[in-house]
């Protein structure tokens, strides 16, 4: 299985294809949500774990880069996804002052996720 | 396994000469535990040690963790096996707790950690640390360090101050003693044959960088879905990796003491017939999700539970994991009840959590993490003051410079809305 990374972090590298996204981690949601409506598959929980990641100005997704989906489940899970996001934001703005930080994180919580990727037979 | 948790009672907190415990009060020698952990570990480039007790108007921020220290003065698995000393199965023997005090870590891995304790006040009444007699520990590191090094090390730095200082009670005169002891299954079995048979499937973040906990050292997220016997976590065997989430953490210290596990006993052959703690890593991946919680369904049925208690940590796609486990054991006719705190705004009407399923119906709700709390400005402040701007939110309003009251969520509160009930809200039923 061959990847496509969706993501507004420009710390991310990798030798799998990579769909930039010109904008926030909302518009990297709502990007998914239209590469997905053109047949990439969701390999990845398009929400944080923490409230405090929910903040974060940057994401990054995985998609297949195959167009052989998405299932009714994982097209519901992303469609769900902006508006949860935008509940938990609120009346908060995403956390600019600490971009770097969160560069970082995105970058460590995706390689932690790609590992788990390889670990499956594909 | 039998596991004997001998309770000396902290009353007060010192420095003082020596490490010891005399009337209710416990003496920490600072220098011990500053000249220990600089020997231990040469990366460090300091250390300051400070005391917080109940009242004073003292806030501790950025919380990296809280471990109870204690000492264990009989049987195998002294420490934290697997990762300050030698793996050995915990859960058996004899440990004397200084019961009252904590140790503290503090400090930034990244600039948006948070995380507050506050002492005395609003602050203080949504924490369960603002009644422990805590020793705050703040570890320094060469300027550049890696935040994974750095989290590492501020992980093991506070685990081995908690040892250092748990030595104290050694010789201590003891309070109380609490017993627990279940043998396995089979015996359990022939003890209760009538009784519901539970399963406590104990959720853990296991997503990378600062969202990991640790069993006997493995990261949880190498693991499959693992049966514990109760007494292992409550012997030292999880420990926290888990850095965000400064509501529904579950801290080491909660580990220690996890709320869900000493009330499962309380009941433990009177109603029920407890069968163990099935550690479940929530993981980052749909297949990895998917896996886990199948996984832990499949277990608690093969084990023949009649029932299962599932608790969360953390919000957001661990929502996905709590709601899968309880499908996929209530379609196997096993009752599932669920135990989240929420995401519910500012007026607590907006949906819960992020995902939902028809069989997750019996939910105990920890709290609104979203929930206001206004905070009046700390005398003293352990840790990085910045870190208050995170922690309120940075939206409009939320700071008044004149009499420095602030206003932050819960969300923001260590342990305020503790997924595993070691907090101090309640439930109220209408």
């Amino acid at each position: 299985m061959t990847y496509l990374l969706v993501t507004n972090n420009d710390e991310i590298q990798s030798d799998y294809d990579i769909h930039w996204v010109d904008g926030s981690f909302e518009d990297v949601i709502k990007e998914t949500h239209k590469l997905m409506e053109e047949g990439h598959e969701l390999l990845v929980s398009p929400l944080p774990a923490s409230i405090r990641m929910f903040y974060s100005p940057v994401r990054t997704m995985v998609l297949t880069k195959e167009k052989k989906g998405p299932s009714k489940s994982t097209l519901q899970l992303i469609e769900d996804a902006l508006g949860q996001y935008k509940a938990v934001l609120v009346n908060k703005d995403p956390d600019y002052r600490n971009l770097e930080d969160y560069k970082y994180m995105d970058k460590k919580l995706f390689n932690h996720a790609m590992a788990e990727l390889s670990g499956f037979n594909n | 396994m039998r596991l004997e948790l001998n309770k000396v009672k902290i009353e007060d907190i010192q420095f003082g000469e020596e490490m010891k415990v005399e009337n209710g009060t416990l003496y920490i020698n600072k220098d011990e535990i500053i000249n220990t952990l600089m020997e231990e570990d040469e990366n460090i480039t300091g250390i300051d040690v400070n005391l917080a007790r109940p009242g004073e108007k003292v806030r501790i921020i950025p919380v990296k963790d809280v471990i109870e220290p204690r000492v264990k003065i009989e049987g195998k698995g002294a420490g934290f096996p697997g990762v300050t000393t030698t793996t050995q199965t915990t859960g058996e023997g004899v440990v004397n707790v200084l019961d009252g005090a904590a140790i503290v870590t503090i400090g930034n891995q990244v600039g948006f950690q948070e995380g507050v304790i506050d002492m005395w006040g609003e602050g203080a009444r949504w924490t369960p640390f603002s009644k422990t007699l805590n020793i705050v520990v703040d570890i320094s590191v060469p300027e550049g360090f890696s935040p994974h090094k750095h989290e590492e090390l501020v992980r093991r730095a506070g685990l081995r101050a908690s040892e250092i200082v748990g030595e104290a009670a050694r010789e201590a005169e003891i309070d109380k003693t609490e017993v627990y002891e279940i043998g396995n299954f089979f015996e359990e079995h022939d003890k209760y044959p009538d009784l519901p048979k539970i399963i406590y499937v104990e959720m853990l973040i296991s997503q990378g960088l600062l969202h990991d906990g640790y069993i006997y050292g493995v990261v949880s997220s190498d693991l499959l879905p693992t049966l514990l016997h109760p007494n292992e976590e409550l012997d030292n065997a999880v420990i926290s990796g888990n850095c965000v989430a400064a509501c529904d953490k579950i801290t080491t210290y909660q580990h220690q003491n996890n709320s869900v596990i000493k009330d499962l006993y309380e009941l433990h052959g009177k109603e029920i017939n407890f069968l163990g703690v099935l550690i479940t890593p929530e993981l980052t991946t749909l297949e990895g999700k998917y896996r886990t919680t199948d996984f832990a369904a499949k277990a608690c049925i093969q084990y023949g539970a009649d029932g299962v208690i599932i608790s969360e940590e953390g919000y957001g796609n661990p929502d996905s994991d709590l709601v899968m486990i309880s499908r996929g054991v209530e379609q196997a006719g096993i009752k599932s009840v669920l135990i989240t705190d929420e995401c519910s705004g500012w007026d607590g009407m907006s949906q819960p959590l992020t995902d939902t399923a028809e069989e997750a119906v019996a939910v105990i709700s920890t709290g609104n993490v979203s929930h206001v709390i206004e905070v009046d400005k700390a005398d003293v402040i352990l840790g990085n003051p910045w870190a208050i701007e995170t922690m309120s939110g940075g939206w409009a309003g939320s700071y008044d410079e004149e009499t420095g009251k602030m206003k932050c969520e819960l969300n923001a509160v260590i342990g305020s809305t503790s997924e595993i009930g070691y907090h101090n809200a309640t439930v109220k039923l209408y």
